[in-house]
């Protein structure tokens, strides 16, 4: 067999909601190296309920606002 | 006769089926083998998805055999790795997309009932192929130029069949369009004019299980049940 090809890959957090009025939650993560993966990705492998809307967000674009400091 | 009774579109939808077929099989073989667990799942995820897919589309097809040698198009048995893969599939299911959402243009709601749904499931099995199609395409290597020469050959296969169905298609007033098409949110379609095109006016209606919608095609607004 060929060789898998090594590329670069990121974590994209996985957020889905099952009816218009509820909240966005955050479901968990994926791994992948370009958006079109992380959907198809995010929507199988998060396939549990019939969600109406879901979003992938590269976790590199996440700003802190407010962050549980880490002991010293 | 209606539309969806039409010989035309019945050749189309048992091309449909004899493919999404011959596509299970190889995702079946391949859904433990994926480069990575994502991968896998997604594989298993779209073997379920075409196997039942055919059996609808068979069920709509009735009678009516396909014109298309689906066995020759996908070359199934031809798929020895991961970048084969990629090159004989993908192309497959980036037209399967392309074709299923052409039918959400059928104006036959008992069509539109089995169509809707798998339209819908393709275009995520297309987004799955688009995205390894980018992983692959950039990769100056032994797997890189299997994918290239993959994809290319089963373009070539699936090239004749997508133009064969566009005319068929045409010919019963149904146009493809270039890129699948994205559906709503919420995938409720225009009760005037069958639209896809719609969008979420209101989460509550006249009463507490209904949304208000609004057709971007008609201009028409309606309530759909909310936990449809």
């Amino acid at each position: 067999m060929t060789a898998l090809p090594q590329t670069e890959s990121q974590v994209y957090l996985v957020f889905a909601r099952l009816h218009p009025v509820d909240p966005l939650g955050h479901l968990g993560t994926v791994r992948a190296t370009n958006v079109d993966l992380a959907r198809a990705f995010a929507r199988t492998t998060y396939d549990e309920d019939k969600w109406i809307e879901m979003i992938v967000v590269p976790r590199d674009a996440v700003t802190w606002v407010k962050k549980v400091e880490e002991p010293a | 006769m209606t539309t969806a009774t039409r010989p035309g579109l019945k050749v189309v939808v048992a091309e449909l089926a004899a493919l999404k077929r011959q596509l299970r099989t190889i995702y079946v073989k391949w859904c433990v083998s994926g480069p990575t667990l994502e991968a896998s799942s997604a594989l298993a995820a779209m073997a379920q998805e075409e196997a039942g897919h055919a059996r609808v589309l068979a069920r709509l097809a009735g009678e009516v055999a396909p014109l298309v040698d689906a066995e020759r198009l996908v070359a199934a048995d031809a798929v020895a790795d991961w970048p084969t893969l990629v090159g004989h599939a993908g192309p497959v299911e980036v037209a399967l997309a392309a074709v299923t959402a052409g039918l959400r243009g059928v104006s036959d709601p008992e069509f539109q009932r089995n169509v809707g749904k798998i339209a819908v499931e393709e275009r995520y099995h297309a987004d799955f192929f688009v995205g390894c199609f980018k992983e692959l395409d950039g990769l100056d290597d032994p797997a890189g130029e299997l994918f290239r020469k993959s994809r290319h050959e089963t373009e070539g296969r699936v090239d004749a069949w997508l133009g064969s169905s566009t005319e068929l298609l045409a010919g019963l007033g149904v146009e493809l369009r270039d890129e699948p098409n994205p559906g709503s949110v919420l995938d409720v379609p225009c009760v005037h004019c069958g639209s896809i095109d719609t969008r979420l006016l209101s989460a509550f209606g006249g009463s507490l299980m209904t949304s208000l919608i609004r057709c971007n095609s008609c201009g028409a607004q309606f309530e759909a049940i909310r936990w449809r």
